[in-house]
């Protein structure tokens, strides 16, 4: 990974033309916010999605692969047990709402906290073994959050049905599938808590991230052994960021699990683990909505190519050429595996946000000086 | 209605009444409509619980979602679930005159994928109510969000905790409890074997009904020497095998999902096991034995079933799923009976409600005569744990001569039957407060 | 802690490696008094299927040791040969020893379309590249097959020589697991040889430490990069014929062995052939042992909590983090190797 650009890039050429020096410095805050804004209107459109929930369940999954970045892009370390974090926040907070009908506040503090001490005791034991070792630990270690789970001990869990009653808060209300939030007197609708509650992650995570904490996890990404000789002690660094990633992950569970209404085995597996580190290769690791921009395009093929039926061409009014693709897109994660492996082998650092905020830039030169630059 | 490029849609009766249907304001189906589910709201039409308008004879047309795996380990087990909706579809378009549209949704047996999905269908596809699905996660998961939300959902996972502890006043149940299962044997495998040994796999399903074949076994006079936890999912059960084989027992129960079951019986043949032991199989669906060879159907000595093609009736509905290219199972006629019935009730109750239907189907004796031709016996809906109660049957494995293939695979016969009120498990059992 | 010198040894051991020794060494000695027609089948079944263990992980370790790359599609090559078997016995009706033959070498032709296409570009670089990118191939493998042969599972009909079970006196043992056992022994053999007894095998390892070298003597590194991913792959083919033909094959195979797979390499220690070998036979002795050591613990102490059900499955991964934890390089690893 060290033969991509030197430094993790959150500036650019783009903004950077803007005159608003504060807005480039705020360019992480603000495209979240735009974010969180446009994405479920942007989904429910007709010829993209055309169903809004599915935003929320976007957001919670990006928020889920940018905690995964901190581990993967700014510190170098690939985990393959990601999951198991996300698990932690959805299963602790359905415990306590279902089994011992406190709080969603108090289980959701009891999550992260839980998720802190286990990321903790996990991150002391694995973070100084060799890259392949790391992954193969953090393998074992999220099957065996997964057996533990399945195992149900004292009916905790649920077993491999999971928890599915009575593990939504009391303000949250549905009906035929419009969720709302009734805090106080107000009512609104969920998916601007879980903009709200995703947001503030984003933030938290940008604000670890350009920290000095944060610069010193890309400095020892780059070259262990010269951060080492600069006396800074890798291991605790690795040991934080990782805690820190597994508590912002359970973070994300516990939005998942009022958004599923309670917690289910297939948090916990493998395939999760492995789906986060695909979305964020894909989206390219080396920038902060590098796994963001994954996580979309991800859940978005997952969801549009599914139904595809039919591609009529070049409208549905006038078809000229209809070609039945459902066989086809069935497999389209054949199609999102190529598109992987083509970017690890190009720009495996890069991965689609890069090459696409490279073209833009390329693009704004180009109209910026106009014909000189061809 | 959404835009037929982009889902499967399975319209059954021309595309005219489509375009009719999508004028008419009393149209059922909550999503209508071009304008209704796109910008920011997603779920435009809340208001309506499509159906209960203003026609007085109540809905004529109903919008089914279908859940089904397409992907994944169980997407053999798929078709079926859709076949037998349409096959009931079929049915009731031609007797009652109503249209019937069904769509069919991935579950890819994983609930948080399958819960999406579910949500899909209600808010943007507007679908009426739903049926299917195999997996008792997926089933739990997608059930309690739509008894939440006022939709109707008939399950077809087998589980008794679907119809116990997590129980759902719109959810009902089509598949065989595991009680039922397990009672329809009992007496049969005390008979063929006096000591048995249990192989389960380690999660619910397979610690329920192991618990309760040791009672039922027991009852019966016969002994269970050892019932053992298995990993879920195992990759090898030579070791368990051989503790097996170092047991006194003269009969092994498989308490084990299909591809374990799969797996456990070819490592036990490879063994040279098979020929010491008498064999039990639960929920042994046929479908399972297809896939490995006849000789591990041949195997079978016991199991229980809530509907085999073995059985003396049926025979055109069994011909009508061959001619689909496929082998007639009991998943079959569930998902028949699920649409069938849940139709039949939204009509009576002039509504798609999801209160409307169940106060429709609870206690509910089924009358429909497609239904009971094709599940021959007493079948009622019952009111304290929503599930079907239906007749069971004790099944065998043919020897490899007897065996049908054409014109479609008939591998086992019958023992024998129960009617379903003599297996069930008591209300009180069922820890099911509804 | 202080090491305790062990006698007649130059080794020593720590009293917390002592402790553990001695309880495994009480437990063996008590579930053989306890139960010992039960222990002599699962000690016999236990290396068997070590050994099926080893063969299946074989592949993945030697393009890891090897070549560096850390080859997760290495269960899809197990799949496929699995499918290919399928497809050439069932389909086109070819006999089972010629299938053993052929469709390691179909999976192997695999290998040289992923090893040309995508891999060779990935040596130099950072080795989690190529871990990724052998990620997103086994996704490819795994739909393709899907794609090709459908979602049911499938079964071979095995040779009759080959079905129902062997009488080894003490224990029955199925046959085919015993005509994989003697295929892994001797793929064993044939690897080593080549590798450290051949001179091919010496400019591959001279290759692998310093390519520019031995580039600059004239040794061909592409063919030789090439014939060591082929080997891997065909392998693990192997691996896939054996396995379909004793059980049927089944999309989820490949993800059921990966990880196994993984677990006997990284045990045994990345670059270490000897390693895998007693890997693979540790894990596989311990998934058959610990139950019947946890059993006849409980029966013995009378205490039933002892006797955790299932706990079979999870021994692959106890055994990897116990193992890592006391030997970081996995149990004969080579120092430097991928750190």
């Amino acid at each position: 990974m060290s033969d991509e650009s030197a430094t993790n890039r959150t500036g650019g050429g783009l903004v950077s033309g803007l005159p608003l020096g504060t807005l480039n410095r705020y360019k992480v805050p603000i495209g979240a916010l735009l974010l969180v804004l446009l994405l479920r209107p942007l989904v429910s459109m007709e010829f993209l999605l055309g169903y809004g929930s599915v935003a929320n369940t976007i957001l919670i999954w990006m928020l889920f692969a940018a905690s995964f970045n901190l581990l993967l892009g700014y510190t170098g370390l690939l985990s393959f047990g990601h999951a198991m974090f996300l698990g932690i926040g959805a299963y602790v907070t359905a415990i306590g709402l279902s089994r011992f009908s406190s709080s969603f506040v108090l289980s959701a503090i009891v999550a992260l906290a839980l998720a802190g001490v286990v990321a903790y005791l996990i991150g002391r034991i694995t973070v100084q073994k060799g890259e392949i070792y790391f992954a193969m630990l953090t393998l074992a270690f999220g099957t065996t959050a997964h057996f533990i789970a399945n195992y149900n001990p004292a009916g905790l869990t649920g077993g491999t049905t999971g928890i599915a009653g009575g593990a939504v808060p009391a303000w949250i209300e549905t009906e035929r599938g419009l969720k709302y939030v009734n805090l106080g007197g107000f009512q609104f609708d969920w998916y601007w808590l879980v903009a709200a509650a995703v947001l503030v992650g984003l933030v938290v995570l940008w604000q670890i991230v350009r920290s000095p904490f944060g610069r010193t996890l890309i400095a020892i990404r780059e070259n262990k052994e010269l951060a080492r000789a600069m006396g800074i002690n890798t291991y605790r660094y690795k040991v934080w960021a990782f805690t820190l990633s597994g508590v912002v992950a359970a973070y994300a569970g516990t939005i998942l699990e009022i958004n599923e209404q309670g917690a289910t085995l297939s948090l916990l597996t493998v395939e999760t683990s492995g789906d986060v580190i695909l979305m964020t290769v894909l989206g390219g690791a080396n920038y902060f909505f590098g796994p963001v921009a994954g996580a979309f395009v991800w859940l978005f093929a997952e969801d549009y190519l599914t139904d595809f039926e039919m591609l009529v061409l070049p409208l549905k009014e006038i078809p000229i050429v209809s070609l039945e693709l459902a066989g086809v897109l069935a497999y389209w994660q054949f199609f999102l595996g190529l598109l992987f492996v083509i970017a690890v082998l190009i720009a495996p650092r890069e991965g689609i946000w890069g090459l696409l905020r490279d073209s833009l830039e390329t693009l704004y030169d180009r109209l910026r000086t106009g014909e000189e630059d061809v | 209605m959404r835009s037929p490029t982009r889902r499967k849609v399975l319209k059954t009766g021309g595309a005219a009444s489509v375009i009719a249907m999508s004028g008419l304001a009393g149209c059922s189906g909550g999503g209508g409509g071009d304008g209704d589910n796109s910008g920011g709201d997603g779920g435009g039409d809340s208001g309506t619980t499509g159906g209960s308008t203003s026609q007085d004879t109540g809905p004529s047309s109903f919008h089914v979602g279908v859940f089904n795996p397409q992907s994944g380990p169980f997407a053999p087990w798929g078709p079926a679930l859709r076949t037998g909706a349409e096959l009931a579809a079929e049915d009731l378009e031609s007797e009652l005159g109503v249209d019937i549209e069904i769509s069919t949704y991935d579950t890819e047996v994983n609930p948080s994928a399958s819960l999406e999905r579910m949500k899909r269908a209600v808010t943007a596809d507007g679908i009426d109510f739903a049926q299917g699905a195999l997996s008792s996660a997926v089933c739990t998961k997608i059930g309690t969000w739509a008894s939440d939300n006022g939709v109707s959902y008939i399950a077809d996972g087998a589980s008794d905790t679907l119809t116990g502890s997590s129980c759902q006043p719109h959810m009902f149940s089509t598949y065989s409890s595991n009680t039922m299962l397990v009672k329809s044997i009992g007496a049969r495998m005390a008979d063929i074997a006096d000591k048995w040994y249990l192989l389960y796999s380690d999660y619910i399903w397979g610690q329920n009904a192991q618990e309760l074949y040791i009672e039922e076994i027991e009852a019966n006079g016969a002994t269970v020497v050892e019932s053992e936890a298995t990993p879920f999912p195992n990759d090898d059960y030579t070791s368990y095998l051989n503790n097996v084989a170092n047991s006194d027992a003269t009969g092994l129960g498989l308490v084990l999902p299909a591809l374990d079951k799969r797996l456990a019986m070819k490592q036990l043949r490879n063994k040279g096991m098979h020929e010491n032991f008498k064999l039990m199989g639960h929920q042994a669906e046929d479908i399972a034995f297809w896939g490995l060879s006849q000789e591990s159907a041949a195997m079978m000595d016991i199991a229980s079933t809530g509907w085999t093609n073995a059985i003396d009736s049926a025979e055109e509905f069994k011909m009508r799923v061959a001619d689909r290219d496929q082998n007639p199972y009991v998943r079959h006629a569930n998902a028949y009976i699920a649409m069938d019935q849940q139709v039949r009730a939204a009509v009576r109750a002039g509504s798609t409600d999801g209160e409307a239907i169940r106060s429709e189907l609870e206690g509910h004796t089924v009358e429909s005569e497609t239904a009971l031709s094709i599940m021959p016996g007493d079948l009622e809906w019952r009111a304290c744990d929503h599930q079907l109660v239906h007749p069971t049957w004790a099944i065998s494995g043919r020897s490899m001569g007897d065996m049908q293939t054409d014109p479609y695979n008939a591998w086992f016969q019958v023992e024998g039957s129960s009617a379903g009120k003599d297996v069930m498990r008591s209300c009180e059992a069922t820890g099911c407060s509804l | 802690m202080n090491a305790i010198p062990i006698p007649g040894t130059q080794r020593s051991i720590t009293p917390a490696g002592g402790i553990v020794w001695g309880v495994l060494v009480l437990l063996t000695v008590m579930s053989a008094i306890v139960r010992p027609g039960l222990f002599i089948d699962q000690v016999i079944g236990g290396l068997v299927y070590g050994l099926v263990l080893v063969l299946i992980a074989l592949g993945l370790s030697i393009v890891l040791g090897l070549l560096g790359i850390v080859n997760f599609a290495h269960g899809a090559l197990f799949m496929l040969g699995a499918y290919f078997t399928f497809q050439l016995m069932e389909v086109w009706g070819v006999s089972f020893w010629v299938t053993l033959v052929v469709a390691p070498l179909g999976v192997g032709l695999v290998g040289v379309a992923i090893e040309r296409g995508v891999l060779r570009h990935l040596y130099d670089k950072n080795p989690l590249n190529g871990l990724l990118a052998t990620f997103g191939i086994a996704l490819m493998l795994g739909e393709a097959t899907r794609a090709i042969w459908g979602g049911t599972p499938r079964s071979v009909v095995a040779p009759q020589v080959l079905s129902m079970g062997f009488d080894l006196g003490v224990t029955t043992v199925s046959r085919i697991r015993l005509f994989t056992v003697a295929v892994a022994v001797i793929v064993i053999a044939a690897v080593y040889l080549l590798i450290e007894r051949t001179d091919f095998g010496l400019s591959v390892r001279a290759g692998v430490l310093d390519r520019e070298m031995a580039e600059f003597l004239g040794v061909n590194m592409n063919v030789r990069f090439i014939s060591m991913f082929v080997l891997g792959a065909a392998i693990a083919g192997l691996g896939g014929v054996l396995r379909g033909a004793a059980v049927g094959m089944d999309v989820g195979m490949a993800n059921q062995f990966i990880i196994l797979a993984f677990v006997v390499a990284v045990v045994g220690g990345i670059g270490s052939l000897f390693g895998s070998v007693v890997a693979g036979l540790l894990i596989g002795g311990a998934s058959y042992l610990t139950p019947l050591y946890l059993s006849t613990l409980a029966e013995v102490t009378t205490l039933e909590f002892i006797n955790i059900p299932g706990i079979g499955g999870l021994v692959p991964y106890l055994v990897m983090i116990v193992v890592l934890l006391a030997r970081p390089r996995g149990l004969f690893g080579q120092e430097g190797f991928l750190e």
